[in-house]
Formats: C-alpha cells, sequence, structure tokens
C-alpha cells in the first residue's frame, strides 16, 4: 500500500496507489458529482459529470476511471466543468421520458437531485421523447426504460455482485437500452429477482412494486436487522413508515451477506395470507373461535395433562430463545419426542456424518464465503438460486469472475449450469451411484490427495466400476474423468449438496459425497443446505430427533397429543395437516392460518420475524440476531413468553 | 341563417380553458349557443403501458383543482385490480381526503370564482370583478376565503406531502396515517370552518333576496339528475350506489352498483368540442342528458346524514313542488350545502377512534383484469376504468368525468341564458358575463372534462407601492 | 389554479401589482405589460397563438410548472402519433357512442407534438414543479417586483 500525495483544488491530499482521482477525492470530502459510479462496483465513466481537470492532461478526464497518481494537480470544478455538468444533465433530461411529476422515485432520486443542485429549470435541447417501454413482466420488480439513463449500476450489479449477468445493453448509440438476456421480458429471462438493480438504480427505471409510493427514504425510519428466511443470513435494512415495512434494502451489497434476494428482499412485503389474530378454540359446535389466553392455557394445560404421550414438532423458522423455550415446555411436560420439521433432513446428514467420521465430518462443515475462493464448486442434488439465492450468487459471481470450475451433478438445470465445466445428468434415483462412480473415478486415475488413511474413504468407492457405471447412469465416462480430474486437481474446492440429496433421506448417500470430498482435500470443505432460516440452530439445540420421524410416531400410536410450533412457516403442507388429523389434540403456533391450524384444537398466534428479536444460526454455524422492524397489529405475545406461559399452567 | 356569431374566449372564472359562440339571426335574436372545450391531451391512450399502480400518482394531473378526486377514483378502481378489501381506518382516511378535497374545492369556487358576481356584480367593471376586487373590496372576507381554503388543502398535504397532486391514496389504502396532534388541530377548526360556510349562505340568500325573479329563471330547464347514495338514499361524496331521477322525479335507475357503468352511460361526440356528451342509455342522445354535481345529487338523494347540512336541505327541497330544484344558478346554493355537509362529516371522522390507526395498507401481488372506481367528485361523478395484464400493465382506459356529465346542460344553460338578455342585437359585456356565469354555476373543471390541461396565460403589470407603474425591468 | 396556493400571499401581491388577462380576471384581451407568466404547454394552434401573442405582449416571460418548463404530462402523447390519441378517446373507448374524431372551426387542431414554451418562444424565468412550491411562485414573483430575474434556488425548486 503505496501512499501518494496530490493536489486538489489547491490543497494537498493524500490517496494510496491503485487508488482513481474519485476514490482520492471522496476519501478528502472533495465534492464531485456522479451517476454511473457505484461503491464497489467496477467504474466506467459514462456519465462524464465526474469530469476533471488535471494539469498537464490533454483533456478533461472522468475521475471514476482515472488513476490517481503522486503529484498530480487536480481541478474539480470550474466555470467550464460546472457548465458541462449543466449540458450533460440537459441533455440526459432530453434524452427520454423523466416525468418526474408522478414518478415513484421523486425525491429519492440521485438524477432529480442533481438537477435541482444546478438549478437546471429548463433544458434548450430538443426532446426526443422516444417510445420506450415499461417492463412489467417480472413479479417484483418493474424496469421503465424511459427513465433509464443508462448509467449500467444495473448491468454491473446483475454481473459483479449477483453473479447472473442477466442483464446488459443491447443496440447502439442512442437507440442502446438495458436488456435482459437476448432481449427478454425481464420476467422471462435468467433474472433471479434479487432485486440488486432495483437497488443500484439511482432513479425510477427500476422499482418495486411493492414498494411503490409507500414512503420517501426521509419519511422512513431505518432499522437494521438479519434476514432469518433461508439461513444465509444477510444483513438488512428495512425501511419503516406508519408500522409498514415500505422496502428491505442491504446496507452494503458489495460484502459479503450483503445481496439478498427475492425472499429476503420481497416477500415480507406483500400480505402472503391471513393472520392469527388472537388465540382461537374449538367451541361447542366444534368450530375455532377467538378466545383469551388464559382460556386457551388452560385448556392446554388441562389437555397435555390428560394425555399420556405428547409429542413436539418445531419449525426451524422458529428464533433460538423459542426453540429453547419450546424445549424446556416439552420436557416438562415430559414429552417422549420431539422433532423439528426438517427432522429428515437432520437424521440424513447426521447419520451421514456419523458413518463417514463424526469429528471430521463436522469439520468439514465450510463457512458461505468459502465459496467466494474455491477455484472448484461441486454442486450435487441442489437447487441453490431457488432454494438460498445468496449461495446460487456467490457460485456463479465464483464461477464467472475467479473462473472457476464448476461441476454440476443434477439432473435439473439451474441458472449456472451454462457456467459449468461438466454438467453430469444422472437419472433421479442414481445419484449415488454418480457420485461413487466420480470417487472411484479419483481412484482409477491416482488422482487421490488425501493422506493419511485412504482406505477408509476410498473403501465406499472400491465396489464400482467406472464403465459400467458410466452405462448405468447413461453418462459420458469422458465426462465423468473430466469431472473426477476438475476436482482432484483442484487446490481449493468445495462440495454444496442440498434437497436434491436430502430427498432421498440416504445417510450412505451423504457419507458417499463426504467421503468424495476427503478424497480430494486436506481440508475438505462441504455445505448442506439447511432448509430453514435457523434450521442449524434448532439441529444445535438437540431439537433434531436422532431416531425416528412423527409420522413413525403416529403409526405408532405414539403420540396422542401434539405441539407443533410453526411461527411464520407458511408451510403449504398436506401431510403435516393430514397428520394432525389423527392426533387427539393439538396446539399449534403460528403466524398465518393454514390447513395445520384449520386441524387444530388450539391455535395461538406467533410473531413474524420482522416483528420479533430472536437469534437465528447460519447454516454454516453463525450466530446473528434479528431487530423488530415492525409491531405485530394484533395484542400478541411473543413466542417465548407463550411457550413460557404454557408450560407455567402446566400442573406441577 | 345565422347573420353573426358572438365569440366569449376566454371563459374567465372557470377552471381549464374554453369558450362559448353564440349564433344570430339577421334581427339580432340568439339562434344558438355552443359551449366548446377547447382543449385535449389524451389520457385514455397514453397512460396504456403504465403500471397500475402509477394511476393514482400520474391521474390527478387530469386536473389542478381536483386531483384528489381523480387520485381517489384511481385508487378504488386499483382496489378492484387487486380484489382486496381496505382496512377500516384506511377507508376513513380515505373519505376524510375526499372531504378536505370539498372544502377546498367549493370555497375555491363560491369565494375565488362566483362571488365576484354575486358581491360586486354582474354589470361591474371587469377589472375588478374578481377575487382581486373581492380582496380590496372586502378584505375581512377574502381572508376567511383563503382560510377555509387553506385548511381543505392543509389536511390534504398532511396525508398527502402536499396540497396539489398529494401522495396519499394508494391501492389498497394510504400512504401516511394521521397523526394525533394533526387530529387534534383540525378539530379546533371545525366551528369557524362552518361560521364561514353559514356566512356564505348568507351572501348568497341575500343575494337571491334581491335578485328572486332573475334567480329563479336563469338557466332554468327540466333534466334526469345524477347523483351517488348511501344504502339509505343519503347523500354520498366517497362510496355508494348510483341514483339517477328523471325531471319529474321518476327513479330511473335505484342503488346502480356504479361498476357497471357502462350498460347505463355512453358519450356522445361533437364536432365542436373536445369535451364528450355523456347520456344515460335507455334515453339515447340528446333525450337521455342529465346533470350531476351538487345541483344533480341534491336532485337525486332523499336526505344529508349530518344535521346542519340536512337542516338546509330541507329548505332547498321546499324551493320547487316536487322537490327537484331545476334552475342553473341554485347550483351554488346546493354546492354551498354540500360545504357545509363536508366539515360537518369532517368532525365526525376526526372524531372516530380509527383515524390515527397506523393499520392503513393491505397488498396482494395476485391481480385482476379490469377495476372500476367511482366517486363523486366536487362536480359530479367520476369513474375511472381500468384494463390490465397479468403483470399489471395497463392496457386499456376508460374516463368519464365529473364535469363532462354536466357538458350538455352546460351548453343548454348557455343557451337559455343568451336566448333571455340578447335582443335585437344588443349586446353589452355584462351580459356576456351572464352567459358566462351561466357556466360557472356547473363549476366546471374544462382540464378535467377533456382530461387535458391547456394554457393559461397570466399577465401581470407591476406597480410600484406608492401606486405608479413601475417602468421596464431589464433582463 | 394552482397559483392560489400562494394563500394569504396573493392579498399582498394584489397591493403591488395589477392583473391582467388571467384565468380568475374577467379581461379577456391581451394588454401590454411587464411580466406574463405562462402555464401548461403548446399543444394545438390556438395555444400556439396564445403564447405567440403573449411574448408579444410582455418584457419578461416566466414559465410557470413543468408542463410550461420541460413538457411534463401534458407531453406524454409525444411518444405516441396524434391521430392514435385522437382515436382513442373519440372513437374507440368503450362508452363511446357513435365516436368521430372532432374537427371544426369550435376547436383547434392540433400540433404533432406538445411542446415546452420554450421551445415556441423566448421564454426569461422558470418556476418548475407539478406545480410548483408556493414558495417558489412566490421567490419567482418577489425577485421580479425587485427587478431580478429569478432562477428558483435549489432548496425550494422540484419537479413533482
Amino acid at each position: 500500500m503505496s501512499e501518494i500525495t496530490l493536489t486538489i483544488n489547491g490543497k494537498q491530499v493524500k490517496g494510496k496507489l491503485g487508488d482513481s482521482v474519485l476514490d482520492v477525492c471522496q476519501a478528502n470530502d472533495v465534492d464531485l458529482p456522479t451517476l454511473c459510479h457505484y461503491k464497489g462496483l467496477t467504474d466506467v465513466g459514462a456519465c462524464r459529470l465526474c469530469l476533471v481537470e488535471i494539469e498537464k492532461e490533454r483533456n478533461f478526464v472522468p475521475a471514476c476511471t482515472h488513476p490517481a497518481r503522486d503529484g498530480q494537480v487536480v481541478t474539480t470544478s470550474s466555470e467550464k466543468l460546472e457548465k458541462y455538468r449543466r449540458l450533460i444533465l440537459e441533455l440526459l433530461f432530453t434524452e427520454r421520458n423523466h416525468l418526474c411529476a408522478y414518478c415513484v422515485a421523486s425525491g429519492d432520486c440521485e438524477l432529480q437531485s442533481l438537477a435541482y443542485k444546478y438549478q437546471m429549470d429548463n433544458a434548450r435541447y430538443q426532446y426526443a421523447w422516444p417510445n420506450q417501454i415499461t417492463d412489467s413482466s417480472n413479479q417484483f420488480i418493474v424496469m421503465d426504460h424511459n427513465r433509464c439513463i443508462l448509467c449500467g449500476r444495473c448491468v454491473r450489479t446483475c454481473d459483479e455482485i449477483t453473479g447472473a449477468h442477466a442483464l446488459d445493453f443491447g443496440k447502439r448509440g442512442w437507440k442502446t437500452n438495458v436488456c435482459a438476456d437476448i432481449n427478454q421480458p425481464l420476467g422471462e429471462s435468467s433474472c433471479i429477482s434479487c432485486g440488486g438493480c432495483f437497488q443500484a438504480c439511482p432513479t425510477g427505471a427500476i422499482f418495486s412494486k411493492a414498494s411503490a409510493y409507500r414512503g420517501k427514504l426521509e419519511e422512513c425510519t431505518a432499522v437494521e436487522s438479519t434476514c432469518a428466511i433461508c439461513g444465509v443470513g444477510c444483513e438488512i435494512k428495512g425501511l419503516v413508515k406508519n408500522n409498514r415495512v415500505v422496502r428491505i434494502d442491504s446496507p452494503d451489497m458489495t460484502r459479503p451477506r450483503g445481496l439478498l434476494c427475492e425472499m429476503g428482499r420481497f416477500e415480507p412485503l406483500y400480505d402472503s395470507a391471513d393472520r392469527v389474530t388472537t388465540p382461537l378454540k374449538r367451541n361447542s359446535k366444534g368450530q375455532l373461535a377467538s378466545c383469551s389466553y388464559e382460556e386457551a392455557f388452560e385448556a392446554i394445560a388441562k389437555k397435555f395433562g390428560a394425555l399420556d404421550s405428547v409429542a413436539g414438532l418445531a419449525s426451524g423458522k422458529a428464533s433460538s430463545e423459542a426453540l429453547k423455550a419450546f424445549a424446556e415446555l416439552m420436557h416438562k411436560i415430559g414429552s417422549k419426542f420431539v422433532d423439528t420439521l426438517d427432522g429428515d433432513d437432520y437424521r440424513t446428514v447426521s447419520q451421514g456424518i456419523t458413518k463417514f467420521d463424526s469429528k471430521a465430518g463436522l469439520d468439514m462443515e465450510a463457512k458461505l464465503e468459502d465459496i467466494l475462493t474455491a477455484d472448484c464448486i461441486v454442486v450435487i442434488g441442489a437447487q441453490p438460486t431457488k432454494s438460498h439465492p445468496v449461495i446460487g450468487s456467490y457460485i456463479m459471481r465464483t464461477a464467472s469472475k475467479n473462473k472457476a470450475q464448476l461441476i454440476v451433478l443434477d439432473p435439473l438445470r439451474n441458472p449456472f449450469t451454462f457456467r459449468a465445466s461438466v454438467w453430469l445428468k444422472p437419472p433421479e434415483g442414481k445419484k449415488e451411484l454418480a457420485v461413487k462412480a466420480l470417487g472411484k473415478a479419483i481412484l482409477d486415475h491416482g488422482l487421490t490427495k488425501a493422506t493419511g488413511d485412504n482406505n477408509k474413504f476410498s473403501a465406499d468407492f472400491k465396489g464400482v466400476d467406472v464403465k459400467k457405471a458410466s452405462k448405468d447412469l447413461g453418462l459420458d465416462i469422458h465426462d465423468i474423468t473430466k469431472a473426477a480430474q476438475v476436482l482432484a486437481e483442484s487446490k481449493n474446492s468445495i462440495i454444496i449438496y442440498g434437497s436434491g440429496i436430502l430427498a432421498y433421506k440416504d445417510a450412505d448417500l451423504v457419507a458417499a459425497i463426504l467421503n468424495l470430498a476427503a478424497l480430494v482435500a486436506d481440508k475438505p470443505k462441504v455445505i448442506s443446505l439447511k432448509r430453514y432460516g435457523n434450521s442449524r440452530g434448532a439441529w444445535e439445540l438437540g431439537l433434531g430427533n436422532p431416531k425416528r420421524s412423527l409420522a413413525s410416531v403416529l403409526a405408532k400410536g405414539k403420540a396422542k397429543g401434539l405441539y407443533l410450533l410453526l411461527t411464520d412457516d407458511l408451510t403449504e403442507s398436506q401431510v403435516l395437516a393430514d397428520s394432525i388429523k389423527g392426533v387427539e389434540f393439538t396446539v399449534v403456533q403460528a403466524s398465518y392460518l393454514s390447513a395445520a391450524t384449520a386441524n387444530a384444537d388450539i391455535v395461538l398466534p406467533s410473531m413474524l420475524w420482522t416483528e420479533s428479536r430472536g437469534s437465528y444460526t447460519t447454516i454454516d454455524g453463525i450466530s446473528k440476531k434479528t431487530a423488530p422492524m415492525v409491531k405485530a397489529h394484533a395484542d400478541i405475545l411473543t413466542d417465548t413468553v407463550t411457550l413460557k406461559e404454557v408450560a407455567r399452567h402446566l400442573k406441577k | 341563417m345565422a347573420s353573426k356569431t358572438i365569440e366569449i374566449n376566454p371563459v374567465t372564472r372557470v377552471e381549464g380553458h374554453g369558450k362559448v359562440t353564440i349564433q344570430l339571426d339577421d334581427s339580432g335574436n340568439v339562434v344558438s349557443a355552443r359551449f366548446h372545450d377547447t382543449q385535449f391531451r389524451g389520457f385514455e391512450k397514453f397512460c396504456e403501458g403504465q403500471v397500475f399502480q402509477e394511476m393514482p400518482n400520474l391521474t390527478p394531473r387530469i386536473c389542478g383543482i381536483c386531483p384528489v378526486s381523480h387520485q381517489l377514483a384511481s385508487a378504488k378502481a386499483c382496489d378492484a385490480i387487486l380484489g382486496k378489501e381496505l382496512t377500516r381506518p384506511a377507508k376513513l382516511l380515505r373519505e376524510l381526503l375526499h372531504l378536505s378535497q370539498y372544502i377546498q374545492s367549493h370555497a375555491l369556487h363560491f369565494f375565488h370564482l362566483a362571488s365576484p358576481d354575486f358581491l360586486l356584480g354582474f354589470d361591474s367593471d371587469p377589472a375588478t370583478r374578481n377575487v382581486v376586487g373581492l380582496i380590496g373590496a372586502n378584505p375581512a372576507l377574502a381572508t376567511e376565503a383563503v382560510k377555509l381554503r387553506s385548511l381543505g388543502q392543509t389536511i390534504i398535504k398532511k396525508l398527502g406531502g402536499k396540497k396539489v397532486h398529494p401522495n396519499a391514496a394508494l391501492p389498497g389504502g394510504m400512504t401516511t396515517a394521521l397523526k394525533a396532534e394533526d387530529r387534534d388541530y383540525f378539530l379546533k377548526q371545525i366551528d369557524w370552518a362552518l361560521a364561514d360556510a353559514q356566512l356564505a349562505i348568507k351572501i348568497w340568500k341575500d343575494y337571491v333576496a334581491a335578485n328572486t325573479a332573475m334567480v329563479n329563471s336563469f338557466a332554468k330547464f327540466p333534466s334526469a339528475y345524477l347523483g351517488m347514495v348511501d344504502e339509505n338514499n343519503n347523500l354520498a361524496f366517497y362510496d355508494g350506489n348510483l341514483r339517477l331521477v328523471d325531471s319529474m322525479g321518476v327513479v330511473l335507475e335505484d342503488q346502480f352498483n356504479p361498476a357497471n357503468y357502462l350498460d347505463i352511460i355512453a358519450e356522445y361526440v361533437e364536432d365542436w368540442s373536445y369535451m364528450k356528451f355523456p347520456f344515460y342509455k335507455s334515453l339515447g342522445y340528446p333525450g337521455g342528458i342529465y346533470r350531476a354535481g351538487p345541483l344533480g345529487r341534491l336532485n337525486a338523494c332523499t336526505g344529508i346524514t349530518t344535521p346542519l347540512a340536512n337542516a338546509e336541505f330541507k329548505l332547498y327541497k321546499k324551493l320547487s313542488h316536487n322537490g327537484l330544484v331545476e334552475g342553473s344558478m341554485y347550483y351554488h346554493y346546493a354546492r354551498l350545502i354540500e360545504l357545509i355537509y363536508s366539515i360537518e362529516k369532517t368532525r365526525e371522522l376526526l372524531e372516530d377512534k380509527d383515524i390515527t390507526s397506523t393499520d392503513i395498507q393491505v397488498t396482494s401481488n395476485k391481480y385482476n383484469e379490469q377495476g372500476v372506481g367511482v366517486v363523486e367528485a366536487p362536480r359530479g361523478t367520476l369513474i375511472h376504468h381500468y384494463w390490465v395484464d397479468e403483470t399489471g400493465k395497463i392496457t386499456g382506459v376508460n374516463l368519464i368525468v365529473a364535469t363532462g356529465n354536466n357538458n350538455a346542460a352546460m351548453n343548454r344553460s348557455v343557451y337559455e341564458v343568451a336566448k333571455d338578455y340578447i335582443k335585437n342585437g344588443k349586446v353589452t359585456e355584462g351580459i356576456l358575463n351572464r352567459v358566462e356565469a351561466a357556466i360557472r354555476c356547473y363549476d366546471p373543471c374544462l382540464s378535467c372534462s377533456t382530461h387535458a390541461l391547456g394554457q393559461m396565460p397570466l399577465l401581470i403589470q407591476l406597480r410600484s407601492t406608492d401606486g405608479q407603474i413601475v417602468g421596464r425591468i431589464q433582463s | 389554479m394552482s397559483f392560489l396556493d400562494v394563500d394569504e400571499f396573493i392579498i399582498d401581491l394584489t397591493k403591488l401589482v395589477e392583473f391582467s388577462r388571467s384565468p380568475i380576471t374577467d379581461i379577456k384581451d391581451f394588454t401590454p405589460v411587464t411580466v406574463g407568466i405562462v402555464e401548461g404547454s403548446v399543444g394545438n394552434e390556438e395555444e400556439k397563438e396564445v403564447i405567440e401573442e403573449l411574448r408579444h405582449n410582455c418584457q419578461i416571460l416566466m414559465a410557470l410548472g413543468d408542463c410550461a418548463c420541460f413538457g411534463g404530462v401534458c407531453a406524454m402523447r409525444n411518444t405516441l402519433d396524434k391521430e392514435t390519441v385522437l382515436k382513442r378517446a373519440y372513437i374507440d373507448t368503450p362508452s363511446t357512442y357513435k365516436g368521430k374524431i372532432p374537427v371544426s372551426p369550435g376547436v383547434p387542431a392540433l400540433l404533432d407534438k406538445v411542446y415546452p414554451a420554450n421551445q415556441i418562444v423566448k421564454v426569461d424565468c422558470y418556476v418548475p414543479g407539478c406545480p410548483p412550491e408556493p414558495e417558489a411562485i412566490k421567490y419567482g414573483l418577489t425577485e421580479l417586483l425587485a427587478g431580478r430575474i429569478p432562477v428558483v434556488p435549489s432548496n425550494i425548486m422540484r419537479f413533482d
């Protein structure tokens, strides 16, 4: 890091080698207007607003792309430069249809702010009035090309941060337009609706349907929190007005876990389903009707006291505090069966790790950021851009920017399979064979790097004949060999597996994946994609049942009562709803009315993650906290207090 | 054969731009008269391609006097597209917003636009027969007028950030809750506001007393009458069904669901005006002409739910044998009765416990194919009808705008007054002013009616503080 | 009409200025004046004539509001051709009965495009906004009364 000294507007300032002139200006509080610049993205010098005069340079240069050098003498403002800035704004305003009057972004628009700053009260150029379209095809995001200034911040965000590169420029000159893929409607393109473009857009060209007109930034309170939906744990900033979340932004998209996705950015803005606003109890007609908390607690205590077997089932969406209170309640009831909603996943993963090697298996669990530094990423049976979109972005970004090798093992297409070095498509049901064939291929070609107890890992694969397997799988043996080679030769590989593997409830399959990882690296790295925001927290609190599922318990008639802690899990599972019918007395603690609550005997309200304070453990074991962004409308108790009250009402 | 055409251009002391042409025969008597609206903008086409969420903010630009009416009708059409019921507090705030608009608009019309004729006289010097002259002649009244209008505007600003073209209503609810301290402040303004409205009624009644014959015969003709009513046929502005009665009082449409307006209303086009002519389909054109706005509404309804306004309403009904008042000049009276209702109802809403709630928005990401939003704007029934595709993009817009309902009636009024006053070719400025006054009864919003905005040039001569005209200003 | 939102200032103004032709007075003809204020954009033949006559009759012309300054919402039909727009309004809407496009001496013909004031005549000063901030209108008029050509300061300038 080499320090340099420049003179800016007559004053000596410091910068460092590698900075642009703009970087040095911003670090030293020198005001320069910008539009196409966005912190953390590559600079392109498109808008020309940051033109500066540098002694000995022939022309004005854009400060954002011009390297800062020791001894430069820079002038950022002069009569000519200010005149040019005003002209640029007038050109921008007359190029397209910038109608501030009714625009969603008015008041929060960088173009408008600059126009006000430069007192641009009219434009001297011919207005182009081009016929541009508004693309509303995406469920959440609207792209209004009338308001676009072609700054490219959306293009660069989608490329450099999201990694999808769904957006780019099409056509040329003044006909240039931002296009999705090959000029398709955004909703039909490879856009993954992460909303990064929306946050990066300086004007009202890209806006969110759910946020439109609900509040200007100055009218909102900003609440920093963590998203609790999928287990990545993105840091978020909720903008709240009148107790309603107007929009959810990232405090900084360019840092890790700053990207956000459609689940965290947009879904909380919609009223997904009807809320449970009061406790509910079956009345004399057998219908669920409002009752007081006291009545509900009394009824639960009475009933659970009389039943000899009560099971407990918790969703991985609940906070760790709620889960602890739940565990204590179940203990007090004397429950012999407690599990999580994703208990099958838990059993598969934990048994798989045990089969492999308990300690080593746990050590393999990598951090999400390890994907960003990997030189080879293997995705087995997962659709991360759907289930954990930020992880999907990490994969795409690393594959495209760092030229990491990507191996995909899944019959289904992913948005990033086009970047894969090898895409193996084993038929459904044969993933284990495919994994093992890969392992065997590595062994056959002597590619294994594993030291120490080789036999332990390779034993799993020894029985496989790669040629026969390839025929059996319908795969080209050269693909298998190539994948083996790529994986084995990588220095920093990481394997990611998800629901496509866990759906088989096969611990051996998990063990095979772990063996594969161990075969190719001294310090192998694996990430298992867990379903819920706090799945890992629930598992670490011991709520996953190591041996059996609720279904098996119910089949044996071993649960007469059930306490289902759903919180804001909007599960549509009919299986779960049906299984409740088989129980004599069910209490469901949930935010939303659903098929599950419809079959319950008592329903207790629950807050959403956006309404409460709680701890959540990410997929890779980091504990994060949410801060409440809004107050729940009804007078409802927190999950923890509710569970503690139920416990308190039980006979000692 | 018309031998002379008199043109009044522009019609002044109305919102928007229009002109009147009067055709005289050889002996100088009126053959026909027309009211031309000369503006056109094209909202029904250029709104296509917007996403519907933008419509409540785009359509208020149809008019600078009643933007709130458009925002509300638009928001209602969007609510129908969302297919979700608003929360109770949201509905209260929508109605409060609407009433504030009425207070502002009706006060503006009576005090700033119409009253110069009543207080200074139809024949007074045109140079001072305006709000400026009023300020000079009766500064106390002028100040009250400004205050009353400002009250309505201030409530609108609290609910939507601005007085004109606020951002208050949106699909599914309202953007901004009402703060308790603002509610308390506004409640304190009701009494003087009512006093101002009563003062206006007195000005009106004094004028009628001194000019009874003229008022009773001015632009008087039979017509049908259209207005929105609640389930008990009381006057309603924000929500309700439509009631249409004919000139004899026969109820042509009773509790008609406004969403089905296309079944009963169509619009005729004449060559000589950009404003279309809505009419009642069953009776064809021009037989199906009806009047909307204050006179239309009070003739169509059977009661008003607030006490002071209802007391005045009963007096209004006594003006004719069947409770249907036909003289166009009585629009002013009806308008003032509505002003009183608006202020009383505002108090009622402000006293509701839910008026300060923050539970004022519902959302959905599933859209119906179309939505119709109907409100009573100060000038008449206002209809916004949108069609959208599954992404929420507008594919079609149909607007039937308040003043448009009265287009035919205004034309008839202009003709009646011209015919009554222009004889043997004798025309004075005062007579022409009376012709314009026939239009002013309807408080037309000509920008709205053609969904257009024209040019309104305003010239100012600068005078220094000692009364001398200032010399040239060097640019 | 948003001119009237200056509220009480209008009373002060009446002591300092004399109003000529305007929407709120009954003077129909243009007379030579010091300041002319135009609201709205130019979209038909009559509006073009009016603004040219206004320009001819005033020493200083102020464009008030987004439509006069930039074209604004009035100019939204510019991305389409005028025939399409007229056809929708007067023939194609579902409530129109026996529609036809109005053409007669009673209505001015539309220009092909809608123009901001400064594309038709020379404009001396601008107060943008939709509507303009009352403070900005007051600022503009006060500056003119003081003999200066106003440029609205950034903190009271608005385009919405």
